[in-house]
C-alpha cells in the first residue's frame, strides 16, 4: 500500500506543477458585424480593435462578416466596449459570441 | 505638374484615408481625399470628431475652358451624415456638406460658398453613388455638378486581398459645357492603398490616389 501510494505521488505532484504553471488561456470574441461590405473601409475597425490594449489580435472576415478577436488575459473587454467601438467605426454589431 | 503635387500630397499625408465613396471617416479619424484630371484638382482633408460629423477643408483647381484663367477654391466645410443603413449585404449613406470660403479668379479674391448631397449604397458586388454640388460665387462663378456612378466587383475579394472595380462615371456640368462625360474608371485597393485611373471619352486623363497610414 505504501509503495502504491510513493508510485502515485510523484506523478500527481509532476501533475499539479503542470497545472499550476500552466498558462491562462486567451478568450476569444467572434462579433458579426452588419454593414461591412468594403476592405478598405473595414480597415478602420482593424485599427481600432488592434489599438485596443485588451486585444492581442484581430481577424477580420468579409466573407463570414466576422471580426475575431483574440484578447490578452488583462485587462477585460467588455460587449458594451466592443459595440460601441463597432458603432464608431460606422458599423452595426450583429451578435457578440465569447468562444471558451 | 498639379496632378503630381496632389499624388505627392497624398503619398506624405499621415492622416487615414477613406475611398472616395465615403466623405466622412469614422469617429476620431482624419481622411485625405483627392481627384485629378488634366482640368481639374480636388483634395478634401476631413476629421471627424463625432461619428455623424466632419470638419474639412477642400481645395479645387479647375479651368472653366481650354485657355481661360484658371479658377482656386479654397472652402473649409462641415460634412453631416444624415442617415446610414447597415444590412448583413449592404451599408447605404446619405451626406450633407457645406462650407464658405474663398475663390481666386482674374487675380482677385473674393468670397465662395459650396453646397453639396452624395448618396451612396454598396455590396460587396455593386455599388451605386450620387453626388451633386453647386459652388457659387457672385459675379464670380456658377459651378454645378451633377456626378454618378456605378461599380462592379468581378471578383469578391476578401479583408487582405486586392480588391478591383470597374466603375462608369457620368457627369452633367450645366455651366460649363452643358454636357454629359462618361468615364469609364479602374479601382483598385489593397491594404490601405486605393487607387483608379481612367479616361473619359472625351480624352481626358483620370487619377485618384488615396493611402491610408
Amino acid at each position: 500500500m505504501q509503495k502504491n501510494r510513493r508510485s502515485l505521488s510523484i506523478p500527481l505532484l509532476i501533475l499539479c506543477s503542470a497545472l499550476i504553471s500552466a498558462p491562462v488561456l486567451a478568450e476569444e470574441v467572434q462579433v458579426s458585424v452588419k454593414g461591412m461590405v468594403c476592405a478598405f473601409c473595414a480597415q478602420s475597425l482593424k485599427k481600432k480593435f488592434s489599438a485596443e490594449p485588451a486585444v492581442s489580435a484581430v481577424d477580420v472576415s468579409l466573407d463570414t462578416k466576422l471580426i475575431l478577436l483574440k484578447l490578452k488575459p488583462e485587462p477585460k473587454l467588455s460587449d458594451e466596449s466592443i459595440t460601441k467601438t463597432i458603432q464608431d467605426a460606422g458599423y452595426n454589431v450583429g451578435k457578440i459570441k465569447r468562444l471558451p | 505638374m498639379r496632378i503630381f503635387l496632389l499624388a505627392l500630397l497624398a503619398l506624405v499625408t499621415t492622416y487615414e484615408t477613406e475611398a472616395l465613396a465615403r466623405p466622412l471617416p469614422f469617429k476620431g479619424g482624419a481622411s485625405l481625399m483627392g481627384v485629378a484630371s488634366d482640368d481639374w484638382v480636388e483634395s478634401h482633408v476631413i476629421y471627424a470628431p463625432w461619428r455623424r460629423l466632419g470638419i474639412g477643408a477642400m481645395y479645387i483647381w479647375l479651368k472653366e475652358q481650354p485657355d481661360s484663367v484658371e479658377q482656386q477654391f479654397v472652402l473649409p466645410h462641415l460634412t453631416l451624415l444624415l442617415q446610414r443603413w447597415n444590412d448583413d449585404d449592404f451599408q447605404a449613406n446619405l451626406y450633407l456638406t457645406g462650407g464658405l470660403g474663398l475663390v481666386n479668379n482674374f487675380n482677385t479674391t473674393k468670397y465662395a460658398y459650396v453646397l453639396s448631397a452624395d448618396a451612396d449604397i454598396e455590396s460587396r458586388r455593386l455599388y451605386f453613388s450620387v453626388l451633386g454640388r453647386t459652388i457659387r460665387s457672385p459675379d464670380v462663378v456658377d459651378f454645378d455638378l451633377l456626378q454618378g456612378r456605378i461599380g462592379i466587383a468581378p471578383y469578391l475579394a476578401n479583408f487582405a486581398e486586392l480588391n478591383t472595380w470597374l466603375v462608369l462615371q457620368t457627369d452633367y456640368t450645366p455651366n460649363r459645357n452643358n454636357e454629359l462625360t462618361l468615364t469609364p474608371l479602374l479601382r483598385f485597393f489593397y491594404h490601405s492603398v486605393l487607387w483608379e485611373m481612367g479616361m473619359s471619352l472625351r480624352g481626358s486623363p483620370v487619377f485618384n490616389f488615396i493611402v491610408e497610414f
